[in-house]
């Protein structure tokens, strides 16, 4: 047995030659070894002092052996308490077993009796130490399992992603709500259950089978993409669990719901296609114009040649509108730091506007005017974006219209909100052609408006500029009678 | 010149009739246009071109083949050769040929942008391959009708 410290025993008996007698014994096996004259003093001195082992006479004056053993019991059971007998019967010391005595020692006792009974007290009180702090330890560390294992849980239990485990035979052994969610699955009935057949997707059911089998030292991670039954499209990577080993011992796929992603990206893609074309038909067209020149298919008319010429430099003029307002759209749809929003008045904005487009107004013999109050409630806004709105809008009500017509720009506060009204007397639009208007690059189909020229994206930086401003933009519209174009806005402060 | 072959361009781009208009009448030919169906119908018919040169996506989506089907059913007008000029691989990867000839009641596709060799070479072949005696018996009626 091998304690750090030497074991501290006190002797707790009457007659001092049996102390005495016991003390030199013990000391004599590297003990410590007090001594107390009665059962009172003892136990005055068990409270003072950590003792491994007291041994104890069960007759003495003050205070018995008994007495001081229950108070022991009560006070440190880790003490082990050995009874000395003189005249007692074995009963008395059966007795005292009873309550709590690890062992007794019947006077006269030898001094190898006093050893080997003092030191297998002092191996239970070891054994006894070991397993509590063994007890101890692993109660602590079932806490800390307890803990981590819920930590877990929880974490993968509120991941936005789908989590699916299976094991070796291909069975699901862990589902999370994302992936539960995700597939329409009942988690109950699915975990234990085998992947075949269960997702209603063959594909996903491939992949991880495929993992489960291409097990190599450097694992790969498979990925794929699948629609579900109800058109969502989810990503899923799956990889195989490998032990030490490198056999798999199950698969790990995490699904992620990236169907909003599929929608931008079509959208993305449609933009660029739809760009392109209108791009490209200018540049066709100038490189045709210029192949007739190269070609002396004119006839060196110069009429005819200057006439290409014209063309192909309004084709160009065409080309750099469209390019502008693909940047002016690109700046209405930049959001954040980089957009400075200030509180402001619209009323300068459109009267300067207004002022502006009074000369292409009257070229077409066309009253524009401005009804407002010198002042109107301030909305946060960008001063350069809603410039441009109001041009745009301005200037389209002036290119729909035909001579002598009139365009008429009001602006006014209604339930907390700026409400600015363009309007015109105009070629209007259908009714089908309405809720399209704001799209990139629509143009009204119209005998009349074929000859007005146009990017197609005027309206669509509008709307964007509206939005980008927490706006609304509404048309109303009857063919061959005008548009009505409103945009609102939130008041931010009242003037 | 008056006896030259007579071409009617139908198509609702300015610059396409400009350029073509150019290239044709720079080889001698009679050339017309129309901006949309219902004026080139009525050059058809009042003009008696001797081919047309027709915009597939003019100005809605299938109206180049719709009206295609009419020239066909009319016996006016069901002799003269089509060349149908398209844009429609700039939006995906399908492609007309002649070889759809048994539901596509046109001669030729050009694709846009046209070339000019290409136009003339196909313009010439189609005016002397058609004669002004075919028959409405020699052309099959309408949608069967078929490239010989």
């Amino acid at each position: 047995m091998t304690t750090a410290s030497p074991s501290r025993i006190l002797i707790v008996d009457d007659e001092e030659i049996i102390r005495i007698g016991c003390q030199r014994i013990l000391e004599d096996s590297n003990m410590v070894v007090d001594q107390a004259e009665n059962g009172r003093a003892g136990w005055e001195m068990i409270q003072k002092a950590p003792y491994d082992m007291v041994l104890l006479d069960l007759m003495m004056p003050e205070m018995g052996g008994l007495e001081v053993l229950d108070e022991v019991q009560k006070y440190d059971h880790r003490i082990i308490p050995i009874i000395i007998t003189g005249f007692a019967t074995i009963e008395t010391a059966v007795d005292a077993m009873r309550k709590g005595a690890y062992d007794y020692l019947p006077k006269p006792f030898s001094p190898d009796e006093l050893r080997t009974k003092v030191n297998r007290g002092l191996e239970k009180r070891w054994l006894m130490m070991q397993a509590e702090q063994l007890r101890e330890e692993r109660d602590r560390n079932l806490l800390e399992l307890t803990n981590e294992k819920s930590r877990t849980m929880t974490l993968i239990n509120c991941m936005r992603e789908g989590l699916i485990a299976t094991n070796r035979p291909g069975h699901i052994v862990l589902m999370n709500p994302a992936a539960q969610h995700m597939l329409r699955l009942n988690r109950e009935k699915a975990i234990g259950s085998g992947v075949s057949g269960l997702f209603g997707n063959a594909e996903l059911e491939k992949q991880i089978a495929a993992s489960l089998e291409t097990v190599t030292r450097t694992t790969t991670v498979t990925h794929m993409e699948f629609k579900t039954s109800d058109e969502r499209v989810l990503h899923s990577s799956t990889s195989p669990i490998v032990d030490d080993q490198g056999d798999a011992l199950g698969t790990v796929t995490i699904l992620i719901d990236v169907t909003e992603d599929k929608k931008v990206e079509q959208m993305k893609s449609d933009f660029v296609s739809l760009v392109s074309h209108e791009l490209k038909s200018p540049v066709a067209a100038i490189a045709g114009y210029l192949n007739l020149i190269i070609d002396g298919l004119t006839g060196g008319n110069p009429d005819k040649e200057r006439e290409i010429i014209v063309r192909s430099r309004d084709k160009a003029d065409g080309l750099l509108m469209l390019i502008n307002d693909l940047l002016d759209m690109s700046r209405a749809e930049r959001r954040g730091a980089s957009k400075v929003m200030t509180p402001l008045d619209v009323v300068p904005l459109l009267k300067e506007t207004v002022q502006f487009y009074q000369n292409e107004a009257k070229a077409k013999s066309i009253t524009l005017m401005l009804t407002a109050a010198e002042t109107l409630a301030d909305i946060l806004g960008n001063s350069d974006d809603l410039s441009r709105l109001f041009a745009n809008l301005i200037s389209n009500a002036i290119k729909y219209t035909l001579e002598n017509g009139k365009v008429e720009v009001s602006a006014c506060v209604r339930e907390s909100q700026v409400e600015i009204s363009v309007s015109d007397t105009g070629i209007g639009m259908s009714r089908e052609d309405l809720g399209k208007i704001f799209g990139e690059f629509f143009r009204a189909k119209n005998a009349l408006a074929r000859k007005i020229t146009g990017t197609g994206l005027g309206l669509a930086i509008c709307r964007r500029i509206v939005e980008d401003h927490h706006g609304h933009i509404t048309v109303q519209s009857e063919l061959d009678k005008g548009s009505t174009f409103h945009v609102t806005f939130p008041v931010h402060k009242n003037n | 010149m008056a006896n030259n072959p007579k071409i009617l361009l139908i198509d609702d781009d300015p610059d396409f009739i400009m350029i073509n208009r150019t290239i044709l009448e720079s080889e001698g030919y009679q050339v017309d246009a129309a901006h949309d169906p219902i004026s080139g119908w009525e050059k058809i018919k009042s003009w008696k071109p001797d081919l047309i040169c027709l915009d597939v996506m003019m100005p809605t989506g299938t109206e180049g083949f719709h009206f295609a089907y009419k020239v066909r059913r009319d016996p006016d007008t069901q002799h003269i050769p089509i060349i149908m000029i398209t844009a429609i691989h700039e939006y995906s990867d399908f492609r007309f040929s002649t070889e759809d000839g048994d539901f596509l009641p046109v001669d030729e596709f050009i694709e846009k942008p046209i070339r000019k060799d290409v136009l003339l070479a196909k313009v010439k072949s189609l005016l002397a391959a058609a004669t002004p005696q075919k028959t409405k018996q020699q052309r099959d009626q309408g949608i069967g009708w078929k490239k010989n």
